[in-house]
């Protein structure tokens, strides 16, 4: 039988514990201080680190009441060790420190991007190699080339400035829509005209890196559109901005995917992260992948947010690979590339 | 009963272990100064010191840890460990005030002392105790609010790495130690469960709310 396999998460604003064996998830905890960022309108590092310290107990024995186990079940223990905000890491690998030396177990520290890949096997099952991975999160925006999601994943493209999330918020204020952005511009956007504005597409041009990102020019454009309508004295058409802005993020995440499955001669895309729960993108990259002919695989938006469930499920697939256990003194990495796929 | 002590809320890491029957004793200490990287240092040093004594986790009955007030990022770091580590082995976890541990752990603690550590930003952490008992603080503040105090009240010594950075007058050096852990513990051991640990972080975060946008939305 497959180890059993705690995962624990704090690289942003949720509190994550998971558990997994083999395939299977047993637990997916989480406890997130997202209400404590609002008023703030972004999330705040030492705010999200005081609530790790109060969350992170209490949810890893919520996981353990879910799973139905004793800590002595547990086999081995993953964590985040980056990337994600300093503070925040220094939380959960700190506990899962002081886990794996009193219960006597494995650590392996892991990187969170890499999680956001793995956490489809406890939906989809084993990962068909090689796979093209879209992140999109609000920390997040990558393209990956994996060829084994344990050992060796390659970036091919990044944002160069905001990550697709980060833009979802910051349009969402000029709208004076509340924070978090990406659920209500999804809602409100529904009932929008998706090709009512023509905003900019990023680093679409010949000459830009094929799978690189820009989304700061994107809600520039936004701004002074929605200025200009303002200065005009006319009312916003905020349903029609929502849409038109979603279709322009969800069309180049989408094209660029899709343009790296083929040129990698890949069969297989993946789309994960926070930002996989916008309904938009779900329903293009459905649509692009039926005419390309490419098999999508899209965990369910719960898996898709930031969770343990995805670090104890990469967990699993480095156990199975037979990956050295990390050492008690790992640094964590906020900087962590997605290359490093443990440490 | 044997107990695990931490502390994280300087530069250093305090881990000890420390018999307690009739008297206290304690049976290995680790204590390290200067920049210490605590998420990297703190686990490795638990270790060592449990091998030292040839006991392991399971032995343990309780653990002693500083709650601050100290640099948020290392202070989590200690707090954190004795939170898990007490989960993982189904132990109570004692949360103790750092100053506390500084003062008590002091050979004398006799008279008037000042515990004075550095807060970073121009800033110490400080307490005054009468025969080591905290009468005033813990604070945070400029090194000059414990110089208006020790007008006030003049101190039989003043120590702690703040009070040394800042050259207040008979600044010595001193730290939080196991057996001053321990000595802050000892009122609550055995007293029922322990309340939830609770950080003395003593400042707010640092964020400020963004500007209000007039919104495009008419409400
Ligand atoms: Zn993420």
């Amino acid at each position: 039988m497959p180890e059993l396999v705690l995962g624990i998460e704090t690289s942003c604003d949720e509190t994550g514990v998971g558990l997994v064996r083999g395939t299977t998830l047993f637990a997916d905890a989480v406890a997130s201080s997202v209400a404590e960022h609002v008023r703030f309108g972004g999330v705040v590092p030492e705010v999200a680190a005081r609530a790790h310290l109060e969350a992170l107990v209490p949810t890893l024995r919520r996981a353990l009441g879910e799973a139905g186990v004793r800590r002595s079940d547990i086999d081995a223990i993953a964590v985040t060790a980056g990337p994600g905000l300093a503070g925040a890491l220094l939380v959960g690998t700190s506990a899962a420190k002081a886990y794996a030396l009193a219960l006597d177990r494995p650590l392996y520290a892991v990187n969170h991007l890499a999680g956001h890949v793995a956490v489809d096997t406890v939906e989809h099952g084993l990962l068909p190699t090689p796979l093209v991975a879209l992140l999109v999160s609000g920390g997040h925006t990558s393209l990956l080339l994996v060829d084994d999601v344990a050992h060796t994943i390659r970036t091919l493209g990044a944002t160069v400035d905001d990550a697709a999330g980060e833009a979802f918020d910051k349009v969402a204020r000029l709208l004076g829509l509340p924070y978090p952005g990406g659920p209500v511009i999804d809602r409100i956007a529904a009932d929008g005209d998706p090709a009512a504005i023509a905003f900019p597409r990023g680093m679409t041009g010949p000459r830009d890196a094929p799978y690189d990102f820009s989304f700061s020019g994107l809600k520039t454009a936004v701004a002074r559109w929605v200025e200009a309508c303002e200065a005009a004295g006319r009312p916003v058409p905020v349903a029609d901005v929502a849409a038109s802005f979603q279709e322009a993020v969800a069309d180049v995440l989408t094209a660029k995917a899709i343009r790296a499955c083929r040129e990698h001669g890949v069969g297989d895309l993946l789309v994960g992260g926070g930002v996989a729960a916008n309904s938009r993108l779900r329903t293009l990259a459905e649509q692009r992948c039926a005419a390309a002919g490419l098999r999508l695989r899209v965990p369910r938006p719960r898996l898709c947010t930031d969770n343990g469930a995805m670090i104890a499920a990469l967990g699993a697939r480095v156990v199975a690979a037979g990956v050295t256990p990390s050492a008690l003194d790992f640094a964590t990495d906020p900087g962590l590339p997605v290359e490093r796929v443990s440490l | 009963m044997l107990i695990l002590a931490l502390d994280t809320a300087t530069a250093g890491v305090v881990v000890g272990v420390v018999e307690v029957a009739a008297a206290a004793r304690v049976l290995a200490e680790c204590r390290t100064s200067g920049v210490a990287r605590h998420g990297e240092a703190l686990a490795p040093t638990v270790a060592a010191v449990l091998a030292e004594v040839g006991r392991r986790p399971a032995d343990l009955d309780a653990v002693v840890v500083g709650v601050g007030p100290g640099p948020f990022t290392g202070l989590r770091i200690g707090m954190i460990s004795a939170a898990a580590f007490g989960d993982a082995v189904d132990i109570p976890v004692y949360g103790v005030g750092s100053l506390d541990a500084v003062a008590l752990g002091l050979a004398d603690a006799g008279g008037t002392t000042y515990v004075v550590t550095d807060a970073r930003r121009r800033e110490v952490y400080w307490a005054r105790y009468t025969d080591g008992r905290r009468v005033d603080g813990p604070h945070v503040g400029p090194a000059q609010d414990v110089r208006d105090a020790l007008a006030e009240q003049p101190a039989d010594r003043v120590v702690g790495a703040g009070a040394l950075l800042y050259d207040l007058p008979g600044a010595v050096a001193a730290g939080a130690t196991a057996a001053g852990l321990l000595a802050a513990a000892v009122p609550k051991l055995g007293q029922g469960p322990p309340e939830p640990l609770r950080a003395a972080y003593l400042r707010r975060p640092d964020a400020s709310e963004p500007r209000p946008r007039v919104p495009a939305v008419p409400r």
